[in-house]
């Protein structure tokens, strides 16, 4: 036998490389699903993270509410306007939705709603700050499931990327990844369909191809179209802030402001889509 | 056993580095300056520096691999790292066999640093991150440096005095 196969030092260094390499590309693939002794550290590490979150949230609310207390009456008579205007809107709102229900009956479709929601508190970021994912407190228990959307009051945040027992963590749309995709609508007198593609760190903004031929006004809203199966139709992702040809000259690509503030959000919801059953995979990202 | 507590603490230190992202996501770090806190690879540096050669190196281990299933969930990245950090904390202890807090302080940077750059080539392999290496420089590593100069100063001492007490074979 050569002097090289009687080395121990050696050949451990080696079969501990060999290890090290085969786990780290195993795990780094984009998984579905958690072997339960991840499951069990995270679900374990993230409880005691809501515990030291509770009075570090409280500490920090306190700090930011003292700074914002100077703006709280121009705020305030600000609001009050915008409320004179809302009672309107919620008329109308009211309106609208009666005639689409009598209109629904007359054509004979079923009616029920899209989608339902779950709430969440966020409780954790990852903490080397590398990866944008967000950890919540609701699990599997709560019937999250992987790839489903992720929105705050403003609008889209971005999915679920993998599930525990009692806690989840979301990928936010600014993260990197190839198959992090979205089918989204331009609402317009005729709506344009695309897809998100990805993110522009520079800019901050959401790359949406669409159509060489689409015309898009720089202003208007992105939604969901819920042409995918994950994502329910009509979450508001943001609006364009400007069009202008791809790379090669066969598409436009539209950049789209993220209407909710990726960095600032205490609670969330989870949006599980029931009008459609098929949700095995990646569907629509 | 003394030395649970030891471990306790750690996986508290490193549950409060993710609340420390979450709580500074809209202040601190909101810009392009990132501050990452690295008070368990400070904490580690003292565990090799008061505590057992064996207890610091299975600790590594074990932290490493938590922290890589609780933050990415991609496993090998941390855990192989903290283990080579405390390797080489084992041998510059017993080159200079110094007490000094000022000298574990320096090493527990040192460590930091090695820590931010490996994580950093690491990931960029993986394809995990689109970082340029001047932005990774200026706007990641200095001000992390810096900030973790700071804890380390500030928990030096009672990291210190945590070692020597609870573990079974401080001086």
């Amino acid at each position: 036998m050569p002097q090289f196969f009687l080395n121990k030092k050696l050949i451990t260094i080696l079969i501990t490389i060999i290890v090290v390499v085969v786990v780290v590309g195993y795990t780094a693939r984009d998984r579905l699903n958690l072997t339960w002794p991840e499951k069990f550290i995270k679900d374990t590490t993230n409880f005691v993270q809501m515990v030291i979150d509770k009075p570090v949230n409280f500490f920090t609310g306190v700090v930011d509410h003292a700074g914002s207390v100077q703006n709280a009456l121009e705020e305030n008579e600000k609001l009050k306007k915008e409320l004179d205007s809302q009672v309107q809107l919620e008329t109308q709102v009211y309106e609208l939705e009666k005639e689409n229900e009598e209109l629904k009956a007359l054509n004979g479709l079923e009616n029920k709603d899209d989608a339902e929601y779950i709430g969440a508190k966020v409780i954790g970021r990852s903490s080397d700050m590398w990866h944008e994912y967000v950890t919540i407190d609701k699990g599997s228990k709560s019937g999250i499931e992987a790839n489903m959307a992720v929105v705050t009051a403003d609008g889209l945040v971005g999915k679920v990327k993998t599930t525990n027992t009692f806690s989840s963590t979301v990928q936010l749309l600014t993260s990197l990844d190839s198959t992090n995709r979205i089918s989204a609508e331009v609402q317009g007198e005729t709506p344009v369909y695309g897809v998100i593609e990805g993110y522009n760190e520079e800019t901050g903004t959401l790359q949406l191809t669409v159509n060489l031929k689409a015309d898009i006004k720089v202003g208007s809203n992105v939604i969901s179209s819920g042409l995918g199966t994950v994502f329910p139709p009509g979450l508001l992702i943001g609006k364009v802030t400007n069009v202008e040809l791809d790379e090669y000259g066969l598409s436009k690509v539209a950049e789209v402001q993220p209407y909710a503030d990726l960095n600032d959000f205490g609670y969330v919801k989870v949006v599980k889509r029931t009008d459609v059953a098929a949700t095995d995979g990646e569907g629509d990202l | 056993m003394k030395n649970t507590l030891l471990f306790i603490i750690g996986i508290i230190l490193l549950v409060s580095e993710g609340v420390y992202a979450n709580a500074t996501a809209t202040n601190l770090n909101s810009g392009q300056w990132v501050f990452v806190l690295h008070i368990l690879v400070i904490y580690l540096v003292y565990i090799t520096w008061y505590s057992d050669k064996w207890i610091s190196l299975i600790y590594a281990l074990l932290f490493g691999l938590i922290f890589d299933i609780s933050n990415a969930g991609i496993i090998g990245v941390y855990a192989v790292i903290f283990p080579f950090i405390v390797y080489g904390c084992l041998l510059i202890k017993d080159a200079t066999e110094s007490q000094l807090l000022l000298t574990v302080n320096a090493v527990a940077i040192g460590a930091v640093f090695v820590v931010e750059a490996l994580v950093y080539l690491e990931y960029s392999i993986l394809g995990q991150i689109d970082m340029a290496l001047p932005d990774f420089l200026l706007y990641r590593l200095v001000p992390t440096l810096l900030f973790n100069t700071i804890v380390a100063l500030f928990c030096g001492y009672p990291f210190m005095r945590l070692c020597k007490e609870k573990s079974q074979f401080g001086s």
